[in-house]
C-alpha cells in the first residue's frame, strides 16, 4: 500500500507491506524499515525492531491531517491530494484573516479610499485585539465581513484595488 | 467549614478547586457556557448549570444571573478562580450582599488594589517602595502624552483592572502612545469587563518576582516565598519557579516583608499575590497586587507543601492560619510550564480546533493541571492554555531534567502547541544559567523557536502502521465500535486508532 503526504512543501511517499509473519516492511526512498511487533492503545502505536529496540508513536488523524508526536517531535502532515489547487486564498494573505476570529469593527466603507497602514478592520480572539491594516494605499471595492461576524483563518475579508503610485 | 461553593469559573483552574472542594467535603457546584457543556469540570463537579452563550460576557461575566444561580443551588459560597470575575470588587460585594461567603479578599481590598493610584498610596505609606512614575486613568488625550512625557519613555501602558499580560503595551515613543493606549483598553474591556488602564515608568532588563501571601480573618498574615515569572513572551507568564536562583537571602526576607506589609496595610484577608520587579541593580519594586488565585500557585504548593486553594476555603470559612512564618519552610525547586494551543512558528497565534487526543504525562515529582480532554474543542471564545506541567526536584537541575522528561511524555494531537518551545528553552543556556528577564524572549525570540522537525525513522512507522490500520478499519465495523474510536483494541485486524472518521 503506497501512501502520499506533504510535509513541510515536499511531496513524501511510503510504501507498507505487511509480511505473512504479521510483520511489516516499510520503504521511504531508499530506506528499508523492518518492524517486528505492533500493538495499538488508543493513539498510542508501539512497534519493536528487529535488535530488540521498542518504541511507541502517537498518531492521530483528522480528514487529511495526520498529527505524530514522539519525544521530541511533534509534527503535522497531510495526505497530498494530486488535484489540489493553490487557493487563491494563500495570495493576497494580509487582507484575510489570519485565524479564526470574530469582527469586532470595521473602519471603512465600500468606497473609501485608504492609505498604506490604515486600520481597516478590528477582529478579536481569545481576548486579543488584532488588526487588518492596509498593505498599500487603494479603494475599498467589497467588504465580506460584517462586525459580529465569527471567520475562518484565511477567509478573505476585504478587497482593496491598489491605486497607482503618483 | 462551608458546604457548596458555586465554582464562577471554567477550565482547568474549575478542575483544581472541584478537587480541593472535594478533599474538605464541599459540594462543588458548576456552571458553564454552551461552549463548555462537555467540559471535564463540568462532568466532575457535583451539580452543573448552564449559564449562557459562548462569549464570556453572556455567560461568565453575568454576575447577576451567576448570583442567582448560586442562591437558587443552595450555596453557601462562590469561589472565583482566576480571571473573569476573580478581582471585579462589585461581584465580590454583590456576593456577600447576597448573604454567601467569598472565597477571596474582601472587596475593599480588591478595589483598593485595583485602583493603582490608592494601591501605590499606601504601598508608600506601608513603605514598600514602588515603580517610579505613574499616571493613572485620565479621559483627555493631551493628559496621557503629558504624563508620559513626565514619566519618561519607556512607558507601560497596563490595566488597572487585571493580569495574565492582558491589556499590557510598552511604549518606546510618544507616536505609538494613544493607539497603544486604545488597543489596552480594549483588550481589557473584554478581559476584564473593565476598560480602565494606567502608565508607568517601564524597567528595562527587569526581572518579575512575586510573593505568596496568605492572611485569615483575624488580620494574621504570612507569606509562602516567592515565584519567580521572568520567563515571559510578551508580558505572559511561560515558565515559572520557586524559589529565584536571582536573589539573596536578604532580598528574599526583605521581599516577603514587603509583601506581609503591602497585604496587612489593606486589612487583606484570603489569598494573594504581591508582584514585584527587580530591577538589575537589586532594588525592588512593587508591581501590583493580585487579589485572586494566581496561575501559578502550584510552584508554591509544590516547595512548601501547603494547598492554598484548600486554606482559600479554610480561611473563608473563618479558621484562623495554624501556621506561623516559622513554620512555612521552601524545599526543594519546583517549575512550571503553560502548554498553550499555539503555533509559535506562526507568530504565537493560537490554534483553533479539536483537540484529537491529550495524554498528559504522569510519575514521581509531576503534577499536571488541565481542564482539557481528548475530543474537547479549543474555542476563540477562552483562553487558549491547555495544560500548566508542573515538576518537582531536590535541585533546580533536577526540576528541569524532569520537566524535560515530562513534556516529552505530553502528547497533543490534533492542535499546534508550544510544547517544542517550551523544550528549547528548558535546554537553553541562559535559561538553565537563570539569566531570563521579562524580556529575554523578545529579544531572542529567533533562536528560541523550534524547528520543523524532520521526518525520522520512527516517524515514518508510525504513520505507516497508522495508515495501514486506518486502511483495516474501513471494513465494516459495528456501529457501537464505530462511536468509540478511543477503545483499545487487542489483536489485528481491528486494530482502532485515534482517527475522525472521514464520513
Amino acid at each position: 500500500m503506497r501512501i502520499n503526504y506533504e510535509y513541510a512543501g515536499e511531496k513524501v511517499a511510503l510504501d507498507v507491506e505487511r509480511q505473512k509473519d504479521g510483520s511489516f516492511i516499510i520503504t521511504h526512498e531508499d530506506q528499508v524499515i523492518r518492524v517486528d511487533a505492533v500493538d495499538v492503545q488508543g493513539a498510542a502505536i508501539q512497534f519493536r525492531q528487529e535488535d530488540g529496540r521498542q518504541k511507541t508513536i502517537w498518531v492521530a488523524g483528522d480528514g487529511k491531517n495526520r498529527f505524530v508526536h514522539h519525544e521530541q517531535v511533534n509534527l503535522q502532515v497531510s495526505l497530498a491530494d494530486t488535484n489540489r489547487r493553490k487557493s487563491s486564498l494563500e495570495n493576497d494573505h494580509d487582507l484575510s484573516a489570519q485565524m479564526p476570529a470574530q469582527i469586532t469593527n470595521l473602519h471603512v466603507q465600500v468606497g473609501d479610499t485608504v492609505k498604506m497602514g490604515d486600520k481597516l478592520i478590528s477582529l478579536e480572539a481569545m481576548k486579543m485585539e488584532m488588526q487588518i491594516l492596509a498593505p498599500y494605499a487603494g479603494l475599498v471595492l467589497h467588504l465580506h465581513a460584517a462586525v459580529g461576524d465569527v471567520v475562518e483563518r484565511g477567509q478573505r475579508l476585504i478587497e482593496l484595488e491598489k491605486s497607482e503610485p503618483e | 467549614m462551608l458546604k457548596r461553593c458555586l465554582i464562577a469559573n471554567r477550565g482547568e483552574v474549575a478542575v483544581r478547586i472541584i478537587q480541593a472542594c472535594r478533599e474538605l467535603g464541599i459540594e462543588s457546584v458548576a456552571i458553564y457556557s454552551t461552549a463548555d457543556k462537555d467540559a471535564l469540570y463540568v462532568k466532575q463537579a457535583d451539580f452543573a448549570f448552564l449559564i449562557g452563550e459562548a462569549p464570556p460576557s453572556e455567560s461568565y461575566l453575568q454576575a447577576e444571573r451567576i448570583i442567582q444561580t448560586a442562591q437558587a443551588a443552595a450555596c453557601d459560597c462562590v469561589h472565583p478562580g482566576f480571571g473573569f470575575l476573580a478581582e471585579n470588587a462589585a461581584f465580590a460585594r454583590s456576593v456577600l450582599e447576597a448573604g454567601l461567603e467569598w472565597v477571596g479578599p474582601g472587596p475593599q481590598a480588591i478595589q483598593a488594589m485595583g485602583s493603582k493610584t490608592e494601591a501605590r498610596a499606601l504601598m508608600l505609606k506601608a513603605g514598600v517602595p514602588v515603580v517610579p512614575g505613574f499616571q493613572e486613568d485620565v479621559q483627555q488625550e493631551d493628559e496621557w502624552k503629558a504624563a508620559a512625557e513626565a514619566i519618561g519613555y519607556p512607558v507601560m501602558v497596563k490595566a488597572s483592572g487585571g493580569g495574565g499580560g492582558k491589556g499590557i503595551r510598552i511604549v518606546q515613543q510618544a507616536d505609538d502612545l494613544l493607539s497603544a493606549i486604545e488597543m489596552a483598553q480594549n483588550e481589557a474591556q473584554r478581559a476584564f469587563n473593565d476598560r480602565r488602564v494606567f502608565l508607568e515608568k517601564y524597567i528595562e532588563q527587569g526581572r518579575h518576582i512575586e510573593v505568596q501571601i496568605l492572611a485569615d480573618k483575624k488580620g494574621h498574615v504570612i507569606h509562602l516565598f516567592e515565584r519567580e515569572c521572568s520567563v515571559q513572551r510578551r508580558h505572559q507568564k511561560i515558565i515559572e519557579e520557586s524559589p529565584s536562583i536571582s536573589i539573596s537571602e536578604e532580598i528574599r526576607s526583605a521581599m516577603g516583608k514587603a509583601a506581609v506589609d503591602a497585604a496587612a496595610s489593606v486589612g487583606y484577608v484570603n489569598a494573594g499575590t504581591v508582584e514585584f520587579i527587580l530591577s538589575e541593580d537589586g532594588s525592588f519594586y512593587f508591581l501590583e497586587m493580585n487579589t485572586r488565585l494566581q496561575v501559578e500557585h502550584p510552584v508554591t504548593e509544590f516547595v512548601t507543601g501547603i494547598d492554598i486553594v484548600k486554606m482559600q476555603f479554610k480561611i473563608a470559612s473563618g479558621e484562623p492560619l495554624q501556621l506561623d512564618q516559622a513554620d512555612v519552610k521552601q524545599q526543594g525547586h519546583a517549575i512550571e510550564c503553560r502548554v498553550y494551543a499555539e503555533d509559535p512558528n506562526n507568530q504565537f497565534l493560537p490554534s483553533i480546533g479539536e483537540v484529537l487526543f491529550f495524554k498528559p504525562p504522569q510519575g514521581a515529582g509531576i503534577r499536571v493541571d488541565s481542564g482539557i480532554q481528548s475530543r474537547d474543542q479549543i474555542t476563540l471564545h477562552y483562553d487558549p492554555m491547555i495544560a500548566k506541567v508542573i515538576t518537582y526536584g531536590q535541585t533546580r537541575s533536577e526540576a528541569i531534567e524532569r520537566m524535560r522528561y515530562a513534556l516529552a511524555q505530553s502528547v497533543i494531537l490534533g492542535t499546534k502547541t508550544n510544547i517544542g518551545f517550551l523544550q528549547n528553552l528548558l535546554n537553553h543556556p541562559d535559561f538553565i544559567d537563570g539569566k531570563m528577564d521579562t524580556r529575554y524572549i523578545d529579544r531572542n525570540l529567533e533562536h528560541l523557536l523550534p524547528e520543523e522537525s524532520a521526518l525520522d525513522e520512527d516517524t515514518l512507522i508510525g504513520l505507516a502502521l497508522f495508515e495501514w490500520q486506518l486502511a483495516a478499519q474501513h471494513q465494516p465495523v459495528s456501529g457501537e465500535q464505530r462511536g468509540d474510536r478511543f477503545s483499545p483494541w487487542l489483536s489485528y485486524p481491528n486494530l482502532r486508532l485515534g482517527v475522525k472518521n472521514a464520513d
